[in-house]
């Protein structure tokens, strides 16, 4: 059967034409791409052959959980996406998929087609907010799919957290995404946490993407763990002088998982900063691609941008790409860049069983040891400590 | 009276120095343009074998077949049915200088080749347009069985051992240059060192385009059997004109068990010259290769020497240094493949850009389940002299093999504030400062050249003086 | 498993097939003999059922890696790991290639 423009109508019910339209532009765009080929640079390593969203045209619809979010100050908005869309048209029209595009590829589109719950989140200029606001998103079933889209707004110089936590338990393949666009306004600071936990056969394809302006600050925490297949782009572009970008990521992939991500920190100002941190262990047959670029327009001078990838290899079969670009148009930057591929430092598994530790809880200690410096840098307990139990719960 | 230095400049004296050409008064010259006919007459005039004919003219296909490249460089420009596919100056081979016609003589006169000959070469070939015109090899090396000739002679005096290798390291139809090489290949050098014999002294072949729009396709095959040694080094430069000429080369190398090869390229091409090379090296049972390549010239670079390391215990090397002037992009690099355990490599890159010049790092380390125990380190470092020029770095790392060690570094910078004030604090100017650092930057590279090479490229890689200043 | 008929592959001809999932490069070659290996190069896992015969060789089209029909060894770079071959057998007009698990 596949994706049909009754589905899609379906999909928008009760939405406002405006958004409506747009849902079928973005259909349009899924019918007309082809599936990227092998012989696509972003795609050659990250093969989709075994998979059609069609098989998947039954939609889920996640809208229904209810979180329990703290108490908001006043202004503040948190709804789903598709209400939101009625009640603040002025605030939602222009940005939604803005800084995603549905004509990316096929599977933007799809996305963009028929995304369903997901939440607009707008704190106004100088709200602060200390409890972290957490949203879960589910899936139930194999067959399915699952498509929440994540739009946060921050006012100039609002502070707030906010986790998307992306959990299915089904045993079955699926299609599933979990994209967010978050805007960052003049002097805001963000801390977005997301981790990826859906069931270990799904196909999940999602994007990330930032917009930083003056003098604002993102921190922006990938967690994947999930999927049989899972593709996630992390972009961030600082187009405000003095905003800066902290991206980092941490993804544990066993048995016959397969990981991708793609990077981008954006300079397009000068007096701008990124940070970027992946770090992941692979065990099994897993596998990682990860493929980044920092790339520093012509008039962003006094630009500083970090990037670095480090896989850990627990096993014999497991196979890393690692793919750190660069991309610098203006002299007056510093850029550095790093990627390591490497097994367990035999040096420290030596010293750790020599002190008596089992060589199973030596491994483990390490692969902690390993994440130590991208958990430490999670912006709030809460997340944190949810990663480091997912973590300590796949290490055995 | 002192003089300082006013600004850095590559090749500033290029014109006089290398850039000049003499009239061209050849034995044949192809018409203009890319086809079949050209194809048969070139193996004609060299008297081919048939196989070679039938791989030429299938190459040819290839070429045609094959889309150009939608990375690198923008290639674009380039105008296949603009340029001269074969042009032979001199009816003859000569065995010494004074034997070649006057003005080819002049030619290598004027550029120092004879002089370099008589301090430190083992031997020396000469190319002019497509044909290998001078050529010579210590009498000693060809007692021990060393073969160094053109490639030309080698397929008609080593018709098997040419045979056993010639396209097979890189086949025709590996990219679309290494198709056109091997359709219109002319000239090259072909090297077969034997068991256990050294080359101390290095090996140099001396590659000159003269013509307008002429195209240049040498052909280099190097065999160093067990445990031999030899150093071979690359010089090529060309007249400076408004319109392109193109330079695109195939080159072979196996380095067998125990064996060492180091290659090393100054190529400094006028900035009319598209510079498009394939150069690819297999090493075995604990045999090194070693790529010293360096890219100062051209109109745009692509060129990745690559090191397939077959066997435990191969190493590889890769020393990359590319600078890139007003209108230049040198998209270099290098490639280890690492099939067998416990091989070893490193690509060190070093580039600098100026006035708008661009240069990209491009590189593959690819570890296959069978390289267990395996290390590989790459360092890339650029240096933007200013506002003007860019750098990009692309580094692909794929690891499919258990118990290796990957390592990719690299930075991209400005001449740094604070070594500039540490220097300038002691009394030196900015100038000077900046180009103290610059040599600083490719000290490593320089390091590794025979003296005089260091000194030549020193000189290249120098300073426009100014008056002196009282 | 039947893959294709004899008329099907005429001398000195590649032709793609399938046994469950596994995609075979079927070759016709100068000596008259059927043989199968894996389609897929193990260079950068292009086709090369679309390639050409060298022989007892198949040349992949897009970089030109050579192997051996036989052995599935490698005769030519930029591949470096050799492929896998499997048994043909034909029976009257009709060829079978067998996979094993």
């Amino acid at each position: 059967m596949g994706f049909t423009e009754e589905t899609l109508e379906k999909t928008g019910q009760g939405e406002p034409d405006w958004l409506r339209e747009r849902r079928r532009t973005a259909f349009a765009a899924y019918e007309r791409m082809p599936m990227p080929s092998r012989t696509d640079e972003e795609w050659r390593r990250t093969d989709v052959t075994g998979l059609d969203p069609a098989k998947f045209a039954t939609l889920e619809h996640a809208n229904g959980h209810k979180q329990e979010t703290p108490k908001l100050p006043a202004g503040v908005i948190f709804e789903p996406l598709s209400l939101a869309a009625h009640k603040h048209r002025q605030l939602v029209e222009p940005l939604l998929f803005s800084a995603l595009h549905a004509n990316r590829d096929r599977f933007a589109a799809l996305h963009a087609a028929f995304f369903t719950g997901g939440n607009f989140l707008y704190v106004p200029d100088g709200v602060v907010i200390e409890e972290p606001i957490l949203r879960q998103h589910f899936s139930h079933e194999g067959g399915t799919t699952v498509l929440p889209h994540t739009v946060i707004v921050a006012g100039r110089n609002s502070r707030f957290y906010y986790l998307d936590e992306y959990i299915g338990e089904e045993e079955e393949a699926g299609y599933r995404s979990g994209s967010a666009e978050i805007f960052v306004g003049e002097g805001a600071d963000v801390g977005y946490v997301s981790i990826q936990k859906w069931g270990r056969h799904a196909w999940h394809l999602a994007d990330q993407r930032a917009r930083l302006e003056k003098d604002s600050r993102l921190r922006l925490f990938n967690i994947t763990l999930g999927g049989r297949f899972s593709k996630t782009r992390v972009e961030a572009s600082l187009v405000g002088p003095g905003s800066s970008a902290e991206l980092k990521g941490i993804y544990f992939a066993s048995g016959e998982q397969f990981f991708d991500f793609h990077t981008l920190q954006d300079h397009q100002v000068g007096n701008t900063t990124s940070d970027l941190l992946f770090k992941g262990a692979l065990q099994d047959t897993a596998r990682a691609v990860y493929a980044g670029l920092i790339r520093i327009e012509k008039g962003a001078a006094r630009s500083d941008a970090y990037q670095a990838n480090r896989n850990l290899v627990l096993s014999e079969h497991a196979r890393a790409t690692s793919i750190p670009m660069l991309e610098i148009d203006n002299n007056d930057v510093r850029c550095t860049h790093g990627a390591t591929v490497g097994p367990v430092d035999p040096m420290s598994m030596f010293y750790l069983q020599s002190r008596g530790i089992p060589a199973t809880t030596a491994k483990r200690m390490i692969v902690q040891g390993f994440f130590g410096e991208v958990l430490e840098r999670i912006p709030f307990e809460q997340a944190r400590t949810l990663v480091e139990t997912e973590l300590e719960a796949r290490l055995g | 009276m002192a003089t300082v230095p006013k600004q850095i400049e590559i090749g500033s004296d290029y014109k006089e120095k290398y850039g000049f050409s003499v009239p061209e008064d050849y034995i044949f010259k192809a018409k203009r343009g890319l086809n079949p006919e050209i194809v048969k007459e070139i193996s004609w005039m060299k008297k081919e074998p048939e196989w070679m004919l039938k791989m030429r003219l299938r190459s040819l296909e290839i070429f045609r077949k094959k889309p150009m490249p939608t990375w690198g460089a923008d290639l674009s420009v380039i105008d296949f049915e603009n340029i001269f596919y074969y042009l032979k100056a001199s009816d003859k081979q000569s065995k010494t200088w004074e034997d070649l016609p006057p003005d080819i003589k002049k030619t290598y006169d004027r550029l120092g080749v004879p002089e370099a000959e008589r301090k430190f070469l083992a031997g020396v070939s000469a190319q002019y347009e497509s044909e290998v015109v001078y050529h010579s090899l210590h009498e000693e090396l060809s007692k021990k069985g060393v073969i160094f000739t053109d490639t030309d002679s080698a397929l008609r005096d080593h018709p098997e051992l040419f045979k056993e290798y010639f396209g097979t390291i890189i086949p025709p139809a590996d990219n679309k240059f290494a198709a056109l090489n091997t359709a219109v290949w002319s000239g090259g050098s072909f090297i077969y060192v034997p068991k256990g014999v050294r080359v101390d002294i290095p090996l140099q072949a001396y590659f000159r385009i003269n013509a307008e729009n002429m195209g240049q396709f040498e052909r280099t095959l190097i065999i160093c059997d067990e445990g031999s040694f030899v150093h071979y080094i690359e010089g090529c430069t060309a007249p400076i004109y408004t319109t392109d000429s193109l330079h695109s080369a195939v080159v072979e190398i196996i380095v067998k068990k125990n064996a060492r090869c180091r290659y090393t390229t100054i190529q400094n091409w006028s900035t009319n010259v598209y510079n498009l090379v394939t150069k690819r090296a297999l090493a075995y049972a604990d045999a090194t290769m070693e790529w010293v390549d360096g890219n100062l010239g051209s109109q745009i670079t692509m060129k990745y020497p690559s090191v397939y390391l077959m066997e435990p215990g191969a190493k590889g090397d890769v020393l990359s240094v590319a600078f890139a002037g007003k209108g230049q992009h040198q998209d270099a690099g290098g490639k280890m493949i690492h099939v067998a355990p416990n091989t070893t490599s490193t690509i060190t890159s070093k580039s600098i850009s100026k006035g708008g010049g661009r240069t990209s790092y491009r590189g593959h380390i690819k570890m296959y389940p069978d390289a267990k125990n395996s290390k590989s380190f790459v360092k890339c470092d650029a240096l933007l002299l200013d506002d003007q020029s860019r750098s990009d770095t692309y580094p692909y790392n794929d690891v499919d093999a258990e118990n290796v060690t990957l390592g990719h570094e690299a930075t991209v910078s400005k001449v740094s504030d604070e070594q500039l004030f540490y220097l300038m604090s002691r009394g030196i100017t900015r100038n000077e400062a900046e180009t103290m650092i610059v040599n600083g930057f490719i000290e490593p590279f320089t390091k590794e050249l025979p003296l005089e090479y260091a000194v030549e490229l020193n000189r290249l890689i120098q300073l426009e003086m100014e008056g002196s200043v009282g | 498993m039947r893959v294709a008929s004899v008329d099907e592959v005429p001398l000195e001809s590649l032709r793609a097939v399938r046994v469950n999932e596994t995609e075979i490069c079927l070759a016709h070659a100068e000596d008259g003999n059927f043989y199968a290996i894996n389609d897929v190069c193990t260079h950068e896992n292009f086709l090369l059922s679309v390639g050409e015969l060298f022989e007892l060789q198949v040349e992949c089209p897009q970089h030109g890696s050579r192997f051996n029909l036989k052995t599935g060894a490698v005769t030519g770079l930029p591949a470096v790991i050799p492929t896998k071959v499997y048994p043909v057998t034909v029976e009257g007009n009709d060829i079978y290639v067998e996979v094993p698990d």
